[in-house]
């Protein structure tokens, strides 16, 4: 059975057990978006989010007819969802902790420690100052290694305008480095 | 510093995972909610408004106009009210 028809199913018999099915087909390619909406280090706000998107699907599900496919939808729902706590969740904290960055490097040689917790210090502070799309379609292809064809999936976009949204993102990545000194 | 290397340095981040009871914790959170919440409140508005406004309108020239006033916020209201609430 298809998620559109599991949808139509439980709008119809409202069967918690079919809502259910529904997280559990689509929780993981939500929490990979949302994540990479939020950034490396929010695993409670990134679990929390995807939670906060089935609730808000769950509410709206009666206006789903079914036109689109219920994962372009329910991607939309997470997308956004995202974008609007990161507004919010930036205020108060570093979208990327520092901190976490150079804990993260544990290495045994230290001189390798020290480099590796270098370069994700740099490029997280760089992925930062990206636009919310471009970050997120870096953070999908570099951290959830997602390809291009889950990215166009999950981001509704063709396949060809995830290429350029990367190519585009990298190239302001490469003026941020360079003009700080640390690309070539 | 190349900067493919400062990319695919970004993949030995942790990646966050679902807890074990996600499906089931979220499935029984969003049957808690009430479906429509924001519209509870927007049925409410409309009520006062078609008590306040229909009144008005049917005792003034304008009679016709209020009744059809009166027609369209009860229809309004019906439409609003969350489905949950109405089947109760």
């Amino acid at each position: 059975m298809t998620d559109e028809e599991l949808a139509a199913r439980y709008v119809a018999a409202r069967d918690p057990a079919d809502f259910r099915q529904l997280v559990d087909r689509n929780a993981p390619a939500v929490l990979r978006l949302v994540s990479s909406v939020l950034g490396p280090f929010r695993d409670t706000d990134a679990e929390e989010v995807a939670q906060d998107v089935f609730v808000r699907v769950h509410a709206r599900l009666e206006q789903f007819r079914g036109e689109a496919k219920f994962a372009t939808w329910l991607y939309r729902v997470a997308y956004t969802t995202a974008i609007n706590r990161t507004k919010t969740s930036r205020l108060r904290l570093p979208h990327v902790a520092a901190d976490a960055l150079l804990d993260l490097a544990a290495n045994d040689d230290p001189r390798d420690e020290l480099l590796a917790s270098e370069r994700l210090a740099l490029i997280g502070a760089a992925v930062e100052t990206l636009p919310d799309l471009y970050r997120a379609v870096i953070y999908l292809h570099y951290w959830q290694e997602a390809g291009v064809d889950e990215m166009a999936s999950l981001l509704n976009a063709p396949p060809n305008t995830i290429k350029s949204y990367l190519f585009r993102a990298r190239q302001r990545l490469a003026r941020t480095l360079t003009e700080k000194g640390i690309t070539s | 510093m190349k900067l493919d290397a400062l990319l695919q340095s970004l993949a030995s981040l942790p990646r966050p995972t679902l807890s074990p009871f996600f499906s089931a914790r979220t499935t029984a959170l969003a049957h808690a909610r009430p479906r429509v919440t924001r519209s509870r409140a927007m049925a409410v508005y409309w009520t006062l408004l078609l008590l306040a406004g229909g009144p008005m309108l049917l005792t003034s020239w304008q009679r016709v106009a209020g009744v059809a006033v009166i027609a369209l916020l009860l229809r309004v209201i019906v439409v609003l009210t969350p489905a949950s609430a109405r089947s109760r």
